[in-house]
């Protein structure tokens, strides 16, 4: 996984201004909506071919420990 | 599989569906949800966005002229799975997956139907739900659908109230309106006041039922 890109797309998916999210960004996920939860959720599963839950989201501090867990779960597959 | 289909009528017409259930069925779920209709811009463009492909099945796409129509098919999908007592997931996790509840909106003939599947219509069955009806109004900034499904008895004092408070948030906060009502156990009689209180909040403008088995 190409962690940059992948930000940057995270950033688009949750209607964020470009550049404002970087590793260290806390995810917040918490805080989301069904749309945002479904517009993250969907461009993991058509980016990474990963599918993940809403709760596998919540279990995420910051956006790398996302992408932490994301590289698990294609590392595991 | 039990399949549910609920057919639409053309706006602004309020009439009882011909195989609407008789009076004294309860209501055994509400559900509401509200969205803004810019959110759902990406749904609209070619290629559209992973979200459109996920959530949506191609039919449901198809049917769109633009990003009001997406957001319109959204709350059916969302206020459907509220009065289911579930939610909305992709594929895993709890709640119905998205593609189980059918939203085909034509906003072109202001048409809207439903379709239940898969694990929405297996959760409708265990709620003894034997129809259902929703409520939908949308301009070009924002999108609602109130919805309601029919079948068993019980009090109507919950329903009663739990319209009510959906009632006041349509009117006054946002958060009310997205946090919906969820679910509303309480069962009442299909009466026509309901509608005509939802009607007078949000403005009606689709009405559904099971038509088949």
């Amino acid at each position: 996984m190409e962690r940059d890109s992948f930000v940057t797309k995270l950033c688009a998916a949750l209607e964020f201004p470009a550049g404002s999210l970087t590793e260290r960004s806390p995810l917040n996920s918490e805080a989301w909506d069904s749309v945002d939860l479904l517009n993250v959720i969907s461009l993991i599963d058509e980016d990474l071919g990963v599918t993940v839950s809403g709760d596998d989201l919540k279990r995420c501090r910051t956006v790398g420990d996302l992408l932490t867990f994301l590289e698990g779960q294609q590392a595991a597959r | 599989m039990r399949r549910w289909i609920l057919t639409s009528w053309k706006l602004p017409e309020l009439r009882d569906p011909p195989d609407a259930p008789a009076p004294g069925a309860g209501v055994t779920g509400l559900g509401i949800d509200l969205e803004y209709v810019a959110r759902f811009a990406g749904c609209a463009r070619v290629p559209s966005t992973a979200f459109a492909r996920q959530v949506f099945s191609a039919r449901e796409r198809s049917a769109w002229n633009g990003p009001a129509a997406a957001a319109l098919a959204f709350t059916v999908k969302e206020a459907v799975a509220k009065a289911l007592g579930t939610g909305l997931c992709l594929r895993r996790g709890p709640g119905v997956p998205c593609r189980d509840i059918e939203a085909l909106v034509d906003l072109a003939t202001r048409t809207i139907a439903v379709v239940l599947r898969g694990a929405a219509a297996a959760r409708a069955a265990r709620l003894g739900a034997e129809g259902g009806s929703a409520w939908c109004w949308c301009d070009a900034t924002v999108a609602c659908t109130i919805a309601a499904l029919f079948g068993g008895s019980g009090d109507p004092a919950a329903l009663d109230a739990g319209l009510a408070r959906v009632l006041r948030g349509l009117q006054s906060d946002r958060r009310i309106y997205e946090t919906g009502l969820g679910f509303v156990s309480g069962m009442v009689p299909p009466t026509s006041p309901i509608r005509t209180r939802a009607s007078e909040a949000c403005g009606i403008s689709a009405y559904f039922w099971r038509t088949s088995a």
